[in-house]
């Protein structure tokens, strides 16, 4: 049986890959690990490698593929984790990808990560498996949480079943994973010759079909050992194998291939599925004593119902957002007090003690350094605390119960409820918001969930609201009530951000999307207890940091810029006087002035130096007396300094108005556009995504204007 | 400054002209777009088309039929049909024209790619199944051969398009002759089971499921394809699948169901098309 499970590999294409040069980088044996959604394939993958990779409670986490690797002995492996999937059928982008690298990647060996919890489901994914290579090793994970819901699997018995080695595992507590690395090792080295089960009893019309093509199979090639399955790829029109077969094969599949019936696909899931049902009847004793209470069921009871669903809801996110907002508030004045107020100027006076031209400490440090630093302490602070909490919810898996929830509401224009948490991540930061929209599988939905995220009024926008909302919209109610009107209208627009999400979404399902495939899944994972530690590093790695350095990538530059259209002109003015007239007219036209829209010209890198820009533009222009630290120097100045100087420049209520209308409603910031570009790989989506906001943002601050002209 | 009255007033004139060209395949950026996709190669490929669908009679095909088919003036017709038989597809015959045999390949190129198209158009997009034929009417003229075969190796060689119709091979393969074909008309998918989806009619579906009942999958109607269906079935959702709803979301749908043990949100839509037998049988776990 060993030897002709051997065989039973498609020709040699390992040597092709070695000629290719893919096996050339100190390593082995390649090894895959695939996996349902959801099966803590992550944890697995980072136990084994010991590589810190984000695992968050959700289907469809791994998008970029991740690669590690470990050694037993002195052998050493390659591992590369496959995109989580439900089946082979090759029906979206992550299953073609985790197909095509099983198929034409010929891995050593196939690690399948199991939930030993929901096992029928994930046999059916290794029953696919198992037809394509027979060299598996079964990770069945999740034991520990099988045995508080009472479901016992023998892995023994699952083991003889299935004809591959089958180790027992607990990721999250690191339970089974020097098994299974000794596994590994034993199959990749032929210790272990896997005699995998295939499937044999589909519906009758296909075994009939089978049959067939097996014969002309066997009648072509007699010492051929695995008729029955070359047979079965041959009916799935399978290349690799097609290659591989006379013409007399081929002619013969290809007839009978006229006759597969319509629903080929559907008689296949069911003969697997039936198999994965018996195979798990066997493996497994469910309804046994449940550890406690169903923990699960009482508190989504609470969770989802229309009572106490969106109470819980609004206090929760509330909560998150809160503690953002106060808590970032300390750190942040410290990081600007120790990185501006007396970095700034400490390193100014380094650059002249050490005689440093005036025009490279400008640019360096007026321009690079001053820009990046202000970027860094507004940014950090509420990233590092909305991150980490965020993640805690979606760890724990409660996140998915809010998509359940809200997902009528989204249903309705056409998107999907987990876009209610990619909004909620934008409110943090847009960046981070579209990586999140990895969550969403339906290629449509997804689109929707990018484009539109930029209407969630990022943290980096939060400074302008405030500061407009209390300079020129507070001052208009008594004082008493100056703080809660300020407040109202920074919430209004905020609420209008998310009615312009949906209406956005509702026109683009209707119009430019309206093309695009859509499948709607939504998976309730059980709870689990969430790590804390490993919740703060991942989220400060992969989120918090990662988004910082694409926006000091690219504030770095702006700041540059800025100084220089500060400093360098012609006719006696600089760059940005002469910029500033020319957008002058249009400016005003839409309520706004040649100011702001240089200011977000500029300033494009980061909504955060939006402010500091404008009063370094508009000192500059008039040359007023609080021009600060000099030409193309960044300043901030306490609220009244700032509404005094500003109101001396022509700026109204309306100005005040407009800018946080176009605060709301302009181009994403350039971290934001490339991450969509890096998300959608598409230039036609990257200027959708880009230019939709800002021309709804013309639009509407010119309306707004001119009915407010014609009314006062 | 200008006077904001007649700047709004501007501000309608342009937004309603600007609606006027970009709206969705009324506009006039739309139908200009058509225009010009019916290319010198698109009216060629078009009247390869007609020629093969009426070379089964033993007449040849007259002119003023072709003119007349492709709403086109004779002249151009006329143009049309030699530039065919300056490249051998097709030979004047009894004040008629026939197709060649390399004419009559270069046909079953355009089904193949007509009927891959559709296949796609049906198994991969969200486009609904009337559009399919007349946005393969299109893009058929655009793609190249190698275009075409590596569509088909992406769908995974498929041998019917969503009509039921059958697509040419590569290697112009098809069971019976391609002029004995009909027509695609109809939506008839998958065959077998629409069948039997009627005889049990008016069948129960999901949607119709109580929270806290069980029922058995018979089987998905017709309505549910490509990846929906795909998803559906690889979810576990196979006909004898026990399903329990288990609990509503709380703004009513989707509701959650209990599939193979695990816990699946699905819409109202998505239910409608699952039928199901109501099993008498109690709610059971099923973890």
């Amino acid at each position: 049986m060993a030897t002709t499970t051997m065989r039973t590999r498609l020709p040699r294409q390992d040597e092709s890959l070695v000629q290719l040069g893919v096996r050339s980088g100190g390593f082995d044996h390649l090894i895959a690990l695939a996996g349902n959604p959801n099966v803590g394939k992550s944890t697995v993958f980072n136990a084994l490698t010991g590589l810190r990779q984000h695992t968050g409670n959700w289907p469809g986490k791994t998008v970029t593929r991740a690669e590690g690797r470990f050694n037993v002995g002195a052998t050493r492996y390659r591992l590369i984790d496959l995109p989580g999937t439900y089946s082979l059928q090759a029906a979206s982008t992550d299953e073609e990808v985790a197909r095509d690298s099983l198929l034409f990647g010929a891995p050593d060996v196939t690690v399948l990560v199991l939930d030993a919890t929901r096992l029928e489901r994930n046999l059916n994914l290794t029953l696919q498996v198992l037809e394509i290579t027979p060299h598996v090793v079964i990770c069945l994970n999740l034991m520990d949480e099988a045995r508080r819901l009472g479901v016992a699997v023998d892995p023994e018995k699952l083991a003889a079943e299935l004809g591959v080695p089958v180790v027992p595992a607990s990721a999250r507590r690191g339970e089974g994973i020097d098994a299974l690395r000794q596994a590994v090792h034993e199959v990749a080295t032929g210790v272990i010759a896997p005699a995998p089960t295939r499937v044999r009893n589909f519906a009758p019309e296909v075994e009939k079909l089978i049959a067939e093509v097996e014969g002309a199979v066997r009648a072509a090639m007699p010492e051929r050992p695995n008729s029955r399955w070359v047979a079965l790829r041959l009916l799935n029109a399978d290349e690799r194998v097609e290659q591989t077969m006379p013409p007399a094969v081929l002619q013969a599949a290809s007839a009978v291939r006229w006759r597969l019936p319509a629903d080929f696909h559907d008689r296949i899931a069911e003969g697997l599925y039936a198999a994965a049902a018996m195979i798990a009847a066997r493996a497994q004793k469910t309804g046994l004593a449940k550890v406690g209470f169903d923990f699960d069921r009482t508190l989504d009871r609470w969770l989802t119902s229309p009572l106490t669903g969106f109470p819980l809801m609004v206090a929760m996110l509330g909560v998150v957002f809160w503690l953002t907002i106060a808590g970032a508030n300390v750190p942040s004045a410290m990081l600007a007090d120790l990185l501006i107020d007396q970095g700034h100027p400490w390193l100014q006076g380094l650059a002249a003690s050490v005689g440093l031209p005036l025009w490279i400490s400008g640019i360096l440090l007026d321009g690079i350094y001053l820009a990046t630093a202000w970027v860094v302490s507004v940014m950090l602070p509420p990233m590092a605390i909305f991150f980490p909490l965020f993640t805690l919810l979606e760890d724990f898996g409660y996140l998915p119960r809010v998509a359940f929830n809200l997902d009528g509401l989204f249903r309705r224009v056409g998107a999907h409820g987990k876009q209610a948490l990619t909004m909620c991540m934008g409110f943090g930061c847009n960046a981070a918001g579209v990586v999140a929209t990895r969550v969403i599988d339906s290629p449509r939905e997804r689109l929707i969930a990018i484009i539109t995220n930029n209407f969630s009024l990022c943290n980096g926008r939060w400074p302008t609201q405030i500061l407009m909302a209390s300079l020129f919209i507070g001052v208009l109610a008594p004082p008493a009530l100056a703080g809660l009107v300020s407040a109202g209208a920074v919430v209004g627009v905020t609420l209008l951000g998310i009615l312009i999400m949906f209406g956005t979404s509702w026109v683009l399902t209707r119009t430019m999307l309206r093309g695009e495939a859509t499948s709607f899944s939504l998976e309730l994972p059980p709870y689990r207890p969430p790590r804390l530690l490993q919740t703060l590093y991942t989220s400060l790695i992969d989120r918090t940091l990662i988004v910082l350095w694409r926006a000091i990538v690219f504030a770095a530059p702006a700041g540059a810029v800025i100084w220089v259209i500060g400093n360098v002109g012609w006719g006696g003015e600089s760059t940005a006087a002469h910029l500033v007239r020319a957008f002058d007219p249009l400016g005003v036209l839409i309520g706004l002035n040649g100011v702001i829209l240089l200011a977000y010209l500029v300033a494009i890198p980061a909504n955060e130096i939006i402010i500091p820009t404008v009063l370094m533009l508009t000192a500059l222009t008039t040359g007023g007396p609080e021009a600060g630290a000099g030409a193309g120097v960044l300043f901030e100045l306490d609220a009244g300094a700032i509404g005094t100087m500003l109101r001396a420049n022509g700026w109204t209520t309306l100005t005040g108005l407009s800018l946080m209308l176009f605060s709301l409603l302009h181009n994403p910031c350039s971290t934001t556009i490339y991450t969509i570009w890096q998300e959608t790989r598409s230039a036609k989506w990257t200027a959708v995504a880009t230019l939709l906001p800002v021309v709804l943002g013309f639009v509407t601050c010119f309306v707004v204007a001119q009915v407010w002209r014609i009314a006062t | 400054m200008t006077d904001p009255r007649l700047a709004l007033a501007w501000f309608t004139v342009g937004a309603a002209a600007t609606l006027a060209v970009v709206w969705p395949r009324t506009g006039l950026a739309a139908r200009l777009r058509r225009r010009l996709r019916l290319s010198e190669r698109a009216r060629t490929e078009d009247t390869l088309k007609y020629l093969v669908h009426r070379s089964s009679d033993e007449r040849p095909v007259h002119l003023d039929a072709v003119a007349g088919a492709l709403a086109i003036p004779r002249p151009f017709a006329h143009r049309l049909l030699e530039r065919l038989v300056t490249a051998g597809l097709a030979h004047p015959s009894d004040h008629g024209y026939r197709l060649t045999d390399d004419g009559r390949a270069a046909a079953l190129q355009l089904v193949r790619s007509h009927r891959l198209l559709e296949r796609f158009l049906a198994d991969r997009t969200g486009l609904a199944p009337d559009e399919w034929h007349e946005v393969a009417e299109e893009e058929e003229h655009r793609l190249s051969s190698a275009e075409i075969d590596a569509l088909a190796a992406r769908l995974g060689q498929p041998r019917f398009d969503p009509h039921g119709e059958p697509i040419p091979t590569a290697q112009g393969e098809l069971p019976v002759p391609l002029d004995a074909l009909p027509e695609p008309v109809s939506l008839s998918l998958p065959a077998s089971r629409a069948a039997s989806a009627t005889a049990i009619a008016p069948a129960r579906t999901l949607a119709d499921l109580p929270v806290g009942a069980t029922g058995r999958v018979t089987h998905l109607t017709p309505e549910c394809r490509g990846p929906q269906r795909r998803r559906l079935l690889d979810l576990g959702v196979v006909p004898g699948t026990p399903i329990s709803a288990e609990m509503r979301s709380a703004s009513g749908d989707p509701i959650a169901y209990r599939i193979r043990g695990a816990l699946v949100a699905l819409r109202r839509q998505q239910a409608r098309w699952i039928a199901i037998d109501p099993a008498t049988e109690p709610a059971i776990e099923t973890r």
